[in-house]
């Protein structure tokens, strides 16, 4: 497998690049430290794709793939996957990252991230699968941990030790999910803190942030369900845990996740503004991470 | 976190089998039984089963503002709704999503009266998708000197952006009266076959009416054919077509980007 990447790193804050904004951002160049993009945007957008080519003469690329299925128990989707390879081999990103979920069953793709029992069996099939993957690439692939609402009653492992196995079988990567780890442990009942804290740290190789919505918890009177759903600026609760993880995970590239209900680009780059502060006063307050830096 | 459960579990296929099911379809009582997550893990599954439905839906209403503004939003967030439950994507790229939805319109019974519907959403489709196209410089009419010992066997690539569609129904007219925002109080349409070529790159688009046997002709090269056979289609339709001259229009629109020989080009 080929681990090197000529693409330029990103450090400090993202923002998403998504296809109402290309246009501007590559006629007035912006000042982002970097961008990333989903892949299945731009496969089948030849304009797009030309578009996002120009932007990367200026910006560094990380990628993020929302179509390969890891966790499909039929398999990756390879015709997939050689698409996605194309475009990573124009882009050279810096990163490519997926998540740990599945999306497709039976050649039907569900548009969205399904989650997976915590068992030695599905971790044995994720292996293969990451190992098929980052084959596939050419490069190692940064898993994602998901947000949650609900999980499975024959679950033998923690979500963290299920990613820690994943990283000591694969040799893939980490990509936190601030946000993802406040949402499922908020819906799923736990101490988003404890998480953070049994990542194995060395692993992680990007953050995320991004905005949720809260919802009535219908069977909970009283009680809200958090829905992860990229159309909000970034909670206080998720700053807080954040500055938390940069302690622990050391100075890491983030990005600033919004999808849907797309603000201004400025909104995007007023939130990575803010999380560069948050990383700095996180770093300079941990004597050993401000000597690292 | 989760604690381990005496359950009999099935495998991982079929509880995905099963999630699935509940997505798509709504069945979700093998699924719940599984599930662990609040005080009721199915009515977490619904937020599942509405980003499916909602995103998808509202992906191809985006695809055809133009059929919304022919039948109303009701109709549409109906047929639309109906078709994401019915037919999945197949890929994770949605922009490829929607292809089988004009068919699928003209399958409702509720949309039966609107005969040219069908064929109003195709020609929308198809712009679609010729305005993320990109262009490709044009071949001259030099490039095909040089393979003139053998021109029937020669195959031309046309421009990324260019597609073919054959109407019953006139089409065009409407699409040109949804496009200018220039819709009459009343109109009507009455059917009459049309030929159409449709080329777009980087968010422009045009569509333009052919004659029958230009329209095969061209349609047969952009389909891959050999220009042998494109020209004995468009000579079955027509057999005073004059194929020099087609070739000469077609290559001097500047919809030919490649040529294909088999022979390769004359030496020099």
């Amino acid at each position: 497998m080929t681990t090197v990447s000529n693409g330029r790193a990103g450090s400090g804050t993202g923002v998403g690049l998504r296809l109402p904004h290309i246009q501007e951002v590559v006629a007035t160049r912006p000042p982002a430290r970097w961008l990333e993009i989903h892949p299945e945007n731009f496969i089948a957008n030849p304009h797009g794709a030309e578009l996002l080519l120009e932007a990367r003469r200026h910006y560094p690329i990380s990628v993020h793939t929302v179509g390969v299925s890891i966790g499909c128990a039929g398999g990756v989707d390879r015709v997939h996957l050689r698409r996605v390879r194309a475009l990573v081999d124009r882009l050279d990103p810096f990163l490519v990252s997926g998540h740990l979920a599945w999306s497709t069953h039976q050649g039907e793709y569900l548009n969205d991230l399904l989650p997976l029992p915590y068992d030695e069996k599905t971790l044995r099939l994720l292996a293969t699968h990451i190992d098929e993957v980052q084959d596939g690439l050419g490069r190692p692939y940064v898993v994602e941990n998901p947000s949650s609402y609900f999980g499975f009653g024959n679950s033998t492992m923690s979500e963290v030790e299920f990613l820690s196995e994943l990283v000591a079988r694969t040799g893939c990567r980490l990509l936190c999910d601030v946000s993802n780890v406040h949402i499922s442990a908020h819906n799923m009942d736990y101490d988003p803190y404890r998480y953070i804290d049994g990542v194995p740290a060395d692993a992680v190789a990007e953050m995320h942030l991004g905005g949720f919505t809260a919802e009535p918890d219908e069977a909970n009177p009283g009680a809200d369900v958090l829905v992860d759903t990229h159309a909000a600026r970034v909670a206080e609760s998720v700053w807080t845990l954040y500055e938390h993880a940069v302690r622990r995970f050391g100075s890491t590239p983030t990005l600033i996740e919004w999808d849907h209900e797309l603000p201004p680009f400025a909104t995007l780059l007023a939130e990575a503004k803010r999380a560069d502060q948050v990383m700095a006063r996180a770093l300079a307050a941990d004597p050993l991470c401000a000597a690292a830096v | 976190m989760l604690s381990p459960r005496t359950r009999s579990v099935p495998p991982l296929f079929e509880v995905q089998r099963l999630l699935r099911e509940a997505i798509i379809e709504g069945e979700s009582s093998a699924i719940v039984p599984l599930l662990v997550g609040g005080a009721n893990p199915a009515g977490r599954l619904a937020i599942h089963r509405r980003h499916y439905h909602d995103s998808l839906v509202s992906a191809i209403v985006e695809k055809f503002p133009g059929t919304t503004w022919l039948i109303g939003s009701p109709a549409m967030l109906e047929a639309a709704s109906a078709f994401v439950r019915r037919h999945p994507p197949a890929a994770p790229c949605i922009a490829e999503y929607g292809e089988d939805f004009p068919r699928f319109l003209a399958d409702r019974e509720a949309l039966g009266s609107l005969a040219y519907l069908r064929w109003f959403a195709e020609l929308e489709w198809l712009l679609v998708r010729a305005a993320i196209a990109i262009d490709r410089q044009p071949l001259g009419m030099q490039s095909l000197a040089d393979h003139r010992d053998h021109l029937a066997d020669v195959e031309l690539a046309g421009q990324p952006g260019l597609r073919y569609l054959a109407s019953p129904w006139p089409v065009d007219e409407l699409m040109k009266l949804y496009l200018t925002d220039a819709a009459p109080e009343q109109y009507a349409l009455s059917a009459a076959d049309v030929w159409l070529e449709i080329c777009g790159a980087r968010g422009a688009i045009r569509f333009d009416r052919l004659e029958y046997s230009e329209f095969l002709f061209r349609q047969a090269i952009a389909t891959g054919n050999s220009l042998g056979i494109a020209a004995e289609r468009a000579l079955e339709a027509d057999e005073s077509f004059d194929v020099g001259a087609a070739l000469q229009r077609f290559v001097m629109d500047g919809l030919v980007t490649e040529i294909r020989s088999p022979q390769g080009p004359r030496p020099l």
